[in-house]
């Protein structure tokens, strides 16, 4: 199975939660719509361009997708989310000031494949540099962390 | 008689050097802000507004006008470099622009883009000088139904964003209208598909998703197999050539009176006009399958649109006093704080405010216009760094961006699971250009539509009541009709199903 | 090895060393402003943070968190770190928040309870307003008019459901007997452009947004939801005058700080809004922009607070009973 075939079928998984949803609120008339009717609406276009998608792909010849070689192709993006994610999830905990070196570093060192030394000082300067460009010069509000800086 | 005398008064306030400090300090400030992705005008503006009240009234509005338009200069920058929307108008540039900067053809994409602004920002001044008066009075006629009837004609032109099949782009495009509907309802205060997270109450905010869609999902696109090295631009190729300029002044000189007036509607006038602008370039060329592989018309049109519509957006809060959108209802309290009230007689009781800031934003635009051109150079010089150097600085400065708007660690989760989204929609030949722009005319249609039957207490005949709705109505089914039957009628409509 | 234990004797005393009300503040005070940057609240929480930040000597930073209607940025300091050091707005739309989740049997994200009130800064009415060149030229006129057509005719604009513009309506419905249909619009700018359009036919809007309308002759004013005249708007009769003595509704913005503050440091805070309410410049900037300042210290506004509460909860509950019935029979 191709992989468009597949992003058709999430999509069409898509409409069909998208129509259950709808359901479960209040319809309303086309004059009076309420919340639903325009989410049902969608979601039954939706559905209805998805199936036919898939129709119409039946006749096209695709290569199955190879998972060996995505996973291969993967590895530093997977490296990048990962730490995208702890980011996201510390952010607020650790405040900007902890996370902006620390990302940049771990970025540096574990996704980009610079050296340890190297890492580390790009990630220092890197978070100076964020200091005094974001929080000095332009007094953007970031996250000030539990360790009250 | 009155106009030049005006016009005279204005020059001469604006060129004050008071006045042109802060108008310089506007446009870079309105540049940097542009360029950080995530901040757009309304938080740059924010973010100066306590300096504003110890300023002049009129320094105050120029700065702040020089924010707002020089945040559509400084947007396309990392939309032609890094494929990531600086500014939400910029998200069309992304398309062409970017693909230009992949085959070194950076420099003239940013060149014509700064070049394609300055005209449209000068020439959409112009026109709010001498037109303003008339307009104002024209821009009321932008009710919920001819309001309704815009996004009816702005989901024609997302259709035309897309590369791959037709269906393929429906399909995305379907997908935003319907992501776009998460969210309280704003007409019942219902909310829809939240589950609880209120962050997600005031909707998927769009930017995320864009900057998601289009920024992170390249930056995981382009680590994926070994990390690629950019292609060096040489000096000559900072200049477009002689073809890409003269390829360039159609859309250039469309883009601006297209931007001129979409921008006397109401809301995000300038997101539905850089699209607005690339449909109409796209129809109009001979090539249209090249778009989205680098066409100079691609980026010179939407930018030139976005510009354009600055000068008139202002002519209802100039003429009238009615702010259209937050940006400008920030202006418009600078001028209160000040004791000055804006309406129908700020022209009459405060002409140098009135003159002084349509002066001043011509001013302002050559100032960028001086700013941008020899940057060019500057800016095609990150395309040297390393990329595996560049793109942690670019993810920080992303999340940075974001959080710095709404303070939500949900939007940054948003924009990052987009990004991943992202990668698979383009592996299997989907785009993220209807999807976005999409997610932003699905509440926009929905709202009006809702308002309009309301208005008209439930008359599903409701546009009626006003000539521009009707027009705009008919064009928008004609159009429709049109592209479908024409679509069906082309002897290759069974490849449209397929891909391309 | 002496470098390694004075910075660890170093790092513990920054761990450690607890914050005294004698040093309060020794850094800048976070004020949530829960709604997108541009509005009028915002705004005030930008004057007020100008000019606190004089009387306190450190920063006031505004962050803008936006979100259910309030509740987001509301949320936030109520679960913060209760050191004084986070603090958010209060307005009506968080009563509305706590009454829509209450009347329809659901936990509310926080309660009056939840904060500890620092002060009030100003409280407006809203006012009737219409086109100028409308048929209507007094309040009577209008009554009038709603009570011989079927409800429903005539439309009002107001940003979002349950809000400062659309409550005024409610209570104007349920105590005069007559239906105005709220036509729900994003932001005030929106609101304008739709009733000079012609769209709409009323809207109930703040002084400070309605005198620089009124000034340049676009709409006129014939009623006012509060109980005494207020300024600049002297001869606008009160609903209590027009023989409503039930019609009133306020606006006001004041301040909120966790419950759990520890006492010197609330005492501080609250001291901060007195001063700022009386302070010329911020006196002289909410003059211009029209917003009424009308300082009342943590009881008064408590009261006032609760005042609106019960004045809001039996409105909100009919309304709500109304809205499932027609679901009903949808």
């Amino acid at each position: 199975m191709g992989g468009r075939r597949i992003t058709l079928l999430v999509l069409m998984g898509v409409a069909i939660y998208g129509i259950w949803s709808a359901l479960q609120m209040p319809i309303g008339k086309i004059q009076d719509q309420g919340p639903g009717f325009f989410p049902l609406v969608l979601s039954g276009l939706l559905l209805f361009l998805s199936i036919l998608g898939l129709i119409f792909s039946k006749e096209e010849k695709e290569a199955p997708l190879d998972w060996k070689k995505i996973w291969g192709e993967f590895r530093i993006p997977v490296r990048i989310v990962f730490l995208s994610l702890g980011a996201i999830y510390f952010w607020e905990f650790l405040g900007f000031l902890i996370i902006c070196p620390l990302f940049l570093f771990l970025l540096f060192f574990w996704a980009s494949g610079f050296r340890l030394w190297k890492a580390l000082a790009l990630g220092a300067a890197g978070g100076l540099i964020g200091w005094a460009f974001f929080i000095k010069l332009l007094g953007v509000a970031m996250p000030i962390g539990t360790f009250g800086f | 008689m009155e106009f030049f005398s005006g016009i005279a008064q204005g020059f001469a306030a604006a060129s004050s050097l008071n006045n042109l400090y802060f108008c310089l300090i506007g446009v870079t400030w309105g540049t940097i802000v542009g360029v950080l992705p995530g901040i757009g005008p309304l938080g740059g503006t924010v973010l100066l507004l306590p300096a504003t009240f110890g300023m002049q009234p009129d320094a105050a509005v120029i700065m702040m006008a020089g924010i707002y338009y020089g945040a559509m200069y400084g947007g396309s920058t990392t939309s032609i470099l890094m494929n990531i929307p600086g500014e939400a108008a910029s998200v069309v540039t992304c398309l062409d622009g970017y693909r230009m900067a992949r085959k070194g053809r950076a420099g003239a994409a940013l060149f014509i883009s700064a070049w394609g602004s300055f005209i449209g920002g000068t020439l959409s001044i112009c026109g709010l000088a001498f037109l303003a008066p008339t307009l104002a009075k024209f821009a009321l006629e932008f009710g919920p139904a001819a309001m309704f009837a815009i996004t009816l004609l702005a989901l024609l032109m997302i259709s035309a964003l897309g590369r791959g099949s037709i269906l393929n782009t429906l399909c995305m495009a379907v997908l935003g209208l319907f992501l776009g509907t998460i969210g309280m309802d704003t007409m019942t205060g219902f909310l829809r598909m939240t589950y609880g997270i209120k962050e997600l109450s005031d909707g998927i905010g769009f930017i995320p998703v864009a900057m998601g869609i289009f920024g992170v999902s390249e930056i995981l696109v382009s680590t994926q197999t070994v990390l690629p090295t950019v292609i060096k631009p040489k000096f000559r190729e900072l200049l477009p050539t002689r073809e890409e300029l003269n390829r360039s002044w159609g859309p250039i000189f469309r883009g601006s009176l297209l931007g001129f007036f979409i921008g006397l509607m109401p809301g995000s006038a300038h997101i539905v006009s850089s699209f607005a602008s690339y449909a109409l370039e796209k129809k109009l060329s001979k090539h249209p399958e090249k778009f989205g592989t680098g066409m100079i018309e691609g980026v010179a049109g939407p930018e030139t649109a976005n510009n354009a519509c600055t000068g008139s957006h202002l002519i209802p809060f100039l003429s009238l006093g009615i702010p259209t959108s937050p940006a400008i209802a920030l202006m418009m309290m600078a001028l209160l704080i000040h004791g000055i009230t804006p309406g129908p007689l700020l022209a009459v009781n405060h002409p140098e405010i009135f003159w002084g800031v349509i002066a001043s934003m011509y001013i302002g635009n050559v100032i960028l216009v001086i700013l941008n051109l020899p940057m060019v150079g500057l800016f095609v010089n990150i395309l040297r760094t390393p990329f595996r150097l560049l793109f942690p600085i670019i993810l920080m400065i992303c999340l940075i961006g974001i959080y710095s708007v709404n303070a939500s660690r949900v939007e940054l989760a948003i924009m990052l699971i987009f990004g991943i989204i992202g990668v698979f929609l383009r592996r299997y030949g989907f785009d993220g250009a209807p999807l976005v722009m999409a997610m932003i005319i699905g509440p926009m249609m929905e709202l009006y539509l809702r308002q309009s039957l309301m208005v008209s207490g439930g008359n599903p005949l409701f546009f009626l009541h006003s000539t521009l709705a009707t027009v705009l109505l008919i064009i928008a089914i004609l159009l429709i009709v049109g592209s479908i039957v024409f679509s069906f009628l082309k002897p290759q409509a069974k490849k449209v199903f397929e891909e391309s | 090895m002496i470098s390694v234990v004075i910075s660890l004797m170093a790092l513990a005393v920054f761990f450690a060393a607890p914050v005294g009300a004698a040093d309060y503040p020794t850094r800048a005070i976070t004020l949530i402003c829960p709604v997108t940057p541009g509005g009028s609240l915002d705004l005030n929480a930008r004057a007020f943070a100008g000019i606190a930040e004089k009387h306190l000597g450190k920063p006031v930073v505004v962050v803008n968190k936006p979100g259910g209607s309030g509740a987001v940025g509301t949320l936030a300091v109520v679960e913060s770190k209760p050191d004084g050091y986070t603090i958010c707005l209060g307005w009506p739309s968080q009563t509305a928040i706590i009454i829509g989740e209450v009347v329809n049997g659901r936990k509310p994200p926080f309660t009056i309870d939840d904060f500890a009130i620092l002060g009030r800064m100003t409280n407006s009415p809203p006012l009737f307003n219409v086109k100028y060149d409308s048929p209507w030229k007094t309040m009577q006129e209008v009554i009038a008019d709603l009570k011989s057509h079927p409800p429903n005719t005539y439309k009002l604009g107001a940003s979002g459901i349950y809000s400062i513009g659309h409550l005024p309506m409610e209570i104007l419905n349920k105590e005069a007997g007559v239906k105005i249909q709220l036509v729900p619009v994003r932001g005030g700018g929106e609101s304008i452009a739709l009733q000079l359009g012609g769209h709409t036919h009323f809207s109930c809007r703040y002084p400070g947004p309605s005198l620089p309308l009124v000034k340049s002759k676009q709409m006129r004013v014939l009623a006012s939801f509060g109980e005494e005249k207020i300024k600049n708007f002297e001869d606008v009769p009160t609903f209590k005058e027009l023989g409503y003595p039930n019609i009133f509704f306020y606006s006001w913005y004041g301040l909120l700080a966790n419950k759990d503050t520890p006492a010197p440091i609330l005492e501080r805070l609250r001291r901060l809004v007195k001063e700022v309410t009386q302070d010329p410049a911020y006196l002289s900037m909410m003059g211009k922009t029209g917003d009424l300042v009308d300082y009342a210290d943590a009881e008064g506004t408590k009261k006032a607070w609760q005042r609106e509460y019960n004045q809001i909860l039996p409105l909100i509950k009919e309304l709500e009973i109304e809205k499932k019935e027609k679901e009903k029979k949808q």
